[in-house]
């Protein structure tokens, strides 16, 4: 008993020599506010960045046809996984799970299964991202990166925005006003509006 | 209006070290020291280690101590940097490098087990003696929930928070400990209910 009496002194009197001489100082509260809004500025960062992404891919997913794929058979499959963008994929997962991480500092997160973060996570995400989708954010950047007006993501529009299979994409709008146009074109008026030609019955 | 220096909380102590008054620190020292060697024992087994973790421990707890937050239990904030400091030594002494998530399905899936029981006090008493004789023969993961709760009296939710995993996890791991004891006492011919 008197062993261990003696050591808790020596620690105890080995760090107040310490603390006495400076060798070890207190971090100070701006330290630890400053670290808070860091983790909370790359956090929040990060969950844009995550959601730009998988809105990024889903993009990428109209755009190429695969969304838009009528049926599924053998050959379709082979020819949708040859043609999926593996590597906005893998960033998306691999983006998912590094905010699982960062949300796993939270007492609620890691209180709780994995299983449900993660789940909460993706759903959040992706409805976040599919409600982008249906915005013209992503058309409008792939416009600039086709002109040549985007830099730095300008390359992934170009790579991951154009049709894939068989040419089968979403039409963009200068695309649709081209194909209405070469249609109206080949059509007569009465066709077009038929009412135009029938007798106003009173 | 003066109050002794032992019936101050810890929590009011830490508040005055925060405030700049160092001296106080070494009372929280005096008050956890032999928790933490006690913590500190069922990972290493020899002394000097233990000796220079242990001080690390209060070194970090002193480096830090404004981030503690005293709206909060002291122990489970100390027991947080403890733990952290025994999991890094673990790993730096078997070469193990850090794991991103350091995964576990134990902490994946959703886990049934009942809260701590109240009445589960007796039982207390007599597995800190059960736990003391086959600590070293459990895995890792089992060791420090069981130490936590049966030997040093934390609550699930506080070794949750030691640990970060889900307060579920801490009741199966608990569960599963026992269920391993079993094992080992009957192996050993010793009875155990």
């Amino acid at each position: 008993m008197n062993n261990q009496e003696n050591e808790i002194n020596k620690i105890e009197e080995g760090l107040s020599l310490k603390i006495k001489s400076g060798e070890i100082t207190m971090k100070p509260k701006a330290y630890f506010i400053l670290k808070t809004i860091l983790i909370t500025t790359v956090s929040v960062v990060l969950f844009l960045f995550v959601i730009y992404t998988v809105s990024f891919l889903i993009f990428s997913l109209q755009t190429s046809g695969i969304w838009s794929l009528p049926s599924f058979d053998f050959h379709d499959i082979r020819i949708l996984l040859s043609s999926l963008p593996w590597l906005l994929i893998v960033l998306s997962i691999v983006l998912i799970l590094a905010l699982e991480i960062f949300a796993k500092r939270i007492a609620f997160v890691y209180h709780r299964p994995i299983m449900y973060s993660l789940i909460l996570i993706i759903i959040v995400v992706f409805l976040a991202s599919f409600l982008i989708s249906l915005t013209s954010l992503h058309s409008n950047l792939f416009e600039r990166a086709r002109n040549q007006r985007l830099p730095i993501v300008g390359q992934w529009y170009r790579n991951y925005g154009t049709p894939r299979i068989d040419n089968i994409h979403k039409a963009s709008d200068k695309e649709r006003r081209n194909s209405i146009e070469s249609f109206n074109i080949n059509k007569t008026q009465e066709e077009l509006n038929p009412s135009f030609s029938q007798p106003i019955v009173q | 209006m003066i109050i002794l220096e032992s019936e101050q909380k810890d929590e009011k102590i830490a508040l005055l070290v925060q405030s700049g008054q160092s001296e106080f620190f070494g009372i929280l020292v005096k008050r956890y020291e032999e928790k933490m060697r006690r913590y500190a024992q069922r990972f290493f087994s020899d002394n000097e280690d233990r000796k220079d973790i242990v001080q690390d421990i209060f070194i970090k707890a002193y480096i830090n101590i404004k981030s503690f937050d005293a709206e909060r239990k002291f122990s489970s904030w100390l027991y947080r940097i403890a733990h952290n400091e025994l999991v890094n030594n673990l790993k730096k002494k078997n070469n193990i490098f850090l794991s991103l998530f350091d995964f576990d399905l134990d902490t994946f899936f959703p886990q049934s087990s009942s809260e701590d029981d109240p009445n589960e006090k007796i039982d207390k008493k007599n597995m800190s003696k059960l736990i003391s004789e086959c600590l070293d023969e459990l895995p890792d993961k089992y060791k420090e929930p069981i130490t936590l709760y049966y030997l040093e009296e934390l609550s699930y939710k506080e070794i949750a928070d030691v640990m970060s995993i889900p307060t579920s996890t801490v009741g199966i791991r608990i569960q599963r400990a026992k269920k391993l004891m079993k094992t080992i006492f009957q192996k050993k011919g010793y009875k155990y209910e």
